[in-house]
């Protein structure tokens, strides 16, 4: 049975060379980049068997955990259209066993399995050569090679459940991307730190971290073996068998569960319920249908999730190069937040270009201006308030001086509440084509034109928080009182702002709604 | 008189509100009994004899016609109020004209058609009458006020289904009507118990929650059209209300569409199926060009033969079609 489901799999696999001519380069392409990723591997692992043994054994699992992450979740990024779905085999009445073992089985016949296997071989041959270590690398080999076929087939099924509803899909590759960029800073102090002696240390304490995780199990356990102790690499070895046999067991479940169940059923739309959702939570009036309308966008559109997806990821990584070259990472600590909250202002700097031309709905109902730019200002509003209220004690706590709290909001406040009011103003004066509602969050808008408005908004934010900021900086300085002031400074100038900022662009929108409908429409 | 709040009786059927549409009817018919005479409203350009006489007689010939079609109401008033008044409109774009000039008066208590071919401009003299798009010149008038000078009070009135324009559809249709129930400034309550009606009329009890970008395209026109109801608005302008909406809810949208007419609403409706103008509306206009050709009663417009013979006739003096010698010179 197991080998008809290699046969199916190799079938479809000569088919899907089966292609027009540019298919057959975008893949020959993806081919190429892979055998270039797994020449890069292969050599790196060559030298294993000639550096010291600590250099190897780190080198040797931070890359190999990070080729099992990446089987993990790359199919996560891809569309999941699984031609090897197992819910294809439901009418045929297998028994779940044969099913999860022939898919299993197919899924090592593959471009990147094969060049997976070749990867893992290179690192059993580098390790074999240490003396007495033959053995427990082969098995650690295999136990690699099984771990991460079956992990990326876990991952690809479970892809396909979780994100089976058309919306939830475009959340893959949102959070496909989101791995790639928190990978990155990863990465970049990996490249570094190998480099910097004082920083190979804690490269190397992560790596010893890494190998006792399941990821990195197998990958060190031959490094074990090679500093003689045979002990620990078995039990490393039988933790990773281990693994393997919880991730089969996970596997089969699933299989079993898809081969009963038939097409996918959007389960967030069956709690609804009688329900209104937001709409029920915010006031009865045509500004609190807006920002319950909003919300319910921030929490259901791609567009907007990918927006508030990308703000902890800029923040934490603006902190990663200064890390790097050695700042206490306590001095840093008051970074992130306030770097969120200029990004949280932002947000809202395109919002009625997001509309696309269901903004008519305002226009047909004469919606006030006003109304218009506070039920969209409302839940930026809230989110940055929550923010705040969360983190900065937060902040404050890891940074250990707590006379820094006043500025500390002072900077924030002004942040939220002036971006909310710059926006507010500038997403009627200035809007600039955005994505298509229902489009992919990476799509390119159709039409460019001038995105001057992306910029200006983003400057005048950082504009309207120098006072605070300056005050701020005058409070880490020399102390005092001007914590108190930048606090003032913050709250007089970010409502002064968020006021000026909504009345405008409800000028703006009152008089020039039909041109903005025109402007949504050209797009 | 379309006002009448729909929420205060609590188990609440459309049938109910229908029933009282027609108890209304049959009050303005006592009131003014007899004075019915069918005189029609005309706009005559050449060509198009539109004399009240001629008319009385095509729409007695039509009488047989009428009751396998049942029209809205008892006969076109004359009297009735003026509730849109279009005169003057213009747009350009660049050195195309897209409308130019169009006049219409449009009396209350009607189903009014707007035909025309593709490319007429019957979307752009909807925007602007709408208030959606901004017109070079003329004025629109709802019950005598300015929507481009009085907007609120112009768009109050107005309930409107443009064609080809987005919806917020990341919202369930439930979500969608309270939201446009809530943006033309309803109390909630009202909200709910119309859009339950509404729902109910259209038929969308299995999709109310599910998301709007999901629905089919027809699906999404019937929501689209409840909640341009939603305010019981006087006059109600639908652009294309019935592409891709199947034959059964045509007739449940029609049927909705002449009590709404017959209790003194009136509706202006555009359409490519001629069949369906003809057996729809009282009045209709035909549009090319940018211009309005004719407007007048259905019979008057449509003469003695079918509005689509009469519409094919006329468009065609207008365009003469080429030759195109070649496509009966077979090439072997």
């Amino acid at each position: 049975m197991v080998a008809l489901f290699l046969r199916l799999r190799l079938a479809q696999f000569s088919h899907s060379l089966r292609r027009r001519p540019t298919e057959l380069l975008g893949l020959a392409i993806l081919l190429a980049l892979g055998l270039v990723l797994t020449g890069y591997a292969i050599e790196s692992f060559a030298d294993i068997s000639e550096l010291a043994l600590g250099e190897a054994a780190t080198r040797g699992i931070l890359s190999g955990a990070l080729i099992t992450l990446g089987f993990l979740l790359l199919p996560l990024l891809t569309v999941p259209d699984d031609i090897a779905d197992p819910r294809v085999f439901g009418p045929l009445g297998l028994r779940a066993g044969i099913v999860a073992r022939g898919l299993a089985a197919s899924a090592l016949i593959s471009v990147p399995s094969v060049l997976l296997i070749v990867t893992v071989l290179a690192y059993v041959l580098a390790w074999s050569a240490h003396p007495g270590v033959a053995l427990v690398a082969v098995l650690s080999g295999v136990l690699i090679i099984a771990t991460t076929v079956l992990g990326a087939r876990l991952t690809r099924s479970l892809a396909v459940i979780v994100f089976s509803a058309r919306r939830l899909r475009e959340m893959a590759g949102l959070l496909g991307v989101f791995a790639l960029l928190s990978g990155l800073p990863f990465a970049l102090s990996l490249a570094l730190g190998m480099r910097e002696s004082s920083l190979a240390e804690r490269v190397a304490e992560a790596a010893s971290a890494v190998g006792a995780s399941p990821l990195g199990l197998a990958w060190a356990a031959p490094a074990d073996a090679a500093a003689g102790d045979i002990d620990g690499a078995l039990g490393k070895l039988t933790l990773a068998l281990l693994f393997l046999a919880v991730l089969w067991l996970l596997w089969y479940a699933l299989v079993a569960r898809m081969l009963r169940t038939r097409g996918g059923v959007d389960p967030s739309l069956e709690v609804a319920g009688r329900g209104l959702g937001w709409f029920d939570v915010m006031p009865r009036t045509a500004a609190g249908a807006i920002a319950a309308r909003s919300l319910s966008y921030w929490v259901r559109d791609g567009r907007y999730k990918l927006a508030l997806a990308v703000i902890p990821v800029i923040s934490l990584a603006v902190i990663v190069p200064f890390l790097v070259i050695g700042v206490w990472w306590q001095n840093l600590a008051l970074v992130p937040l306030p770097v969120a909250c200029l990004f949280i202002g932002w947000l809202l700097h395109n919002d009625l270009a997001h509309d696309s031309s269901a903004l008519w709905m305002h226009i047909a109902a004469n919606v006030p201006g006003w109304a218009d730019r506070l039920g969209r200002a409302i839940p930026v509003l809230a989110l940055g308030i929550v923010v705040i209220a969360l983190l900065a004690p937060i902040s404050v706590l890891l940074y250990g001086d707590w006379t820094v709290f006043p500025s500390m909001l002072g900077v924030c406040i002004s942040a939220v509440f002036s971006g909310v009011g710059i926006s507010s103003y500038l997403s009627a004066r200035m809007p600039y084509a955005a994505v298509r509602p229902g489009a992919s969050p990476f799509a390119q808008p159709q039409s460019s034109g001038s995105a001057a408005g992306q910029a200006v908004s983003f400057f005048l934010i950082v504009l309207a928080c120098l006072p605070s900021l300056l005050l701020a900086g005058m409070e880490l300085a020399e102390g005092g009182d001007w914590g108190l002031y930048s606090l003032l400074a913050g709250i007089g100038v970010g409502l002064l702002v968020l006021v000026l900022g909504i009345a405008a662009g409800a000028r703006v929108f009152s008089r020039q709604a039909p041109e903005l409908l025109a402007f949504t429409l050209r797009n | 008189m379309t006002q009448e709040p729909a929420a205060k009786s609590t188990p609440f059927s459309i049938e109910q509100a229908l029933s009282r549409f027609d108890l209304l009817i049959d009050q303005l018919e006592a009131r003014s009994p007899g004075e019915a005479e069918p005189v029609v409203d005309t706009l005559t350009p050449d060509g198009v004899t539109a004399q009240a006489g001629a008319v009385t007689s095509a729409a007695t010939t039509a009488g047989v016609r009428q009751s396998e079609r049942p029209r809205s109401a008892v006969p076109l008033q004359t009297d009735a109020p003026v509730v849109l008044s279009v005169s003057g409109l213009v747009k350009r774009y660049g050195s195309t004209v897209a409308v130019d000039g169009v006049d219409l008066e449009v009396r209350g208590g009607q189903i009014f058609g707007l035909v025309g071919p593709n490319g007429a401009g019957k979307t752009t003299t909807l925007s602007m009458v709408t208030g959606l798009l901004r017109p070079d010149q003329g004025s629109v008038l709802v019950s005598g006020r300015d929507v481009w000078v009085d907007p609120a009070a112009a768009k109050r009135d107005m309930g409107i289904l443009p064609d080809r324009l987005l919806l917020f559809d990341r919202l369930t249709g439930r979500q969608l009507l309270y939201y446009s129930g809530m943006l033309r400034g309803l109390d909630r309550d009202t909200v709910v118990a119309r859009s339950g009606e509404l729902i109910a009329a259209f038929d969308l009890d299995d999709a109310q929650d599910r998301l709007v970008t999901d629905y089919s395209a027809g699906m999404t026109r019937k929501i689209a059209l409840a909640a341009a109801m939603i305010h019981s608005p006087r006059l109600l302008i639908l652009d294309e209300p019935f592409e891709s909406v199947d034959a059964v809810s045509v007739a449940t949208v029609l049927d909705i569409l002449r009590r709404y007419a017959r209790a003194g609403g009136t509706v202006v409706l555009s359409s490519h199926s001629m069949d369906l103008i003809e057996s729809a509306c009282d009045s209709v206009a035909v549009i090319a060009e940018g211009r309005v050709l004719v407007s007048g009663t259905t019979e008057s417009v449509r003469g003695d033969i079918s509005l689509e013979d009469r519409f094919v006739s006329m468009i065609g003096e207008l365009q003469p079609g080429e030759d195109m010698e070649w496509l009966r010179s077979f090439s072997d």
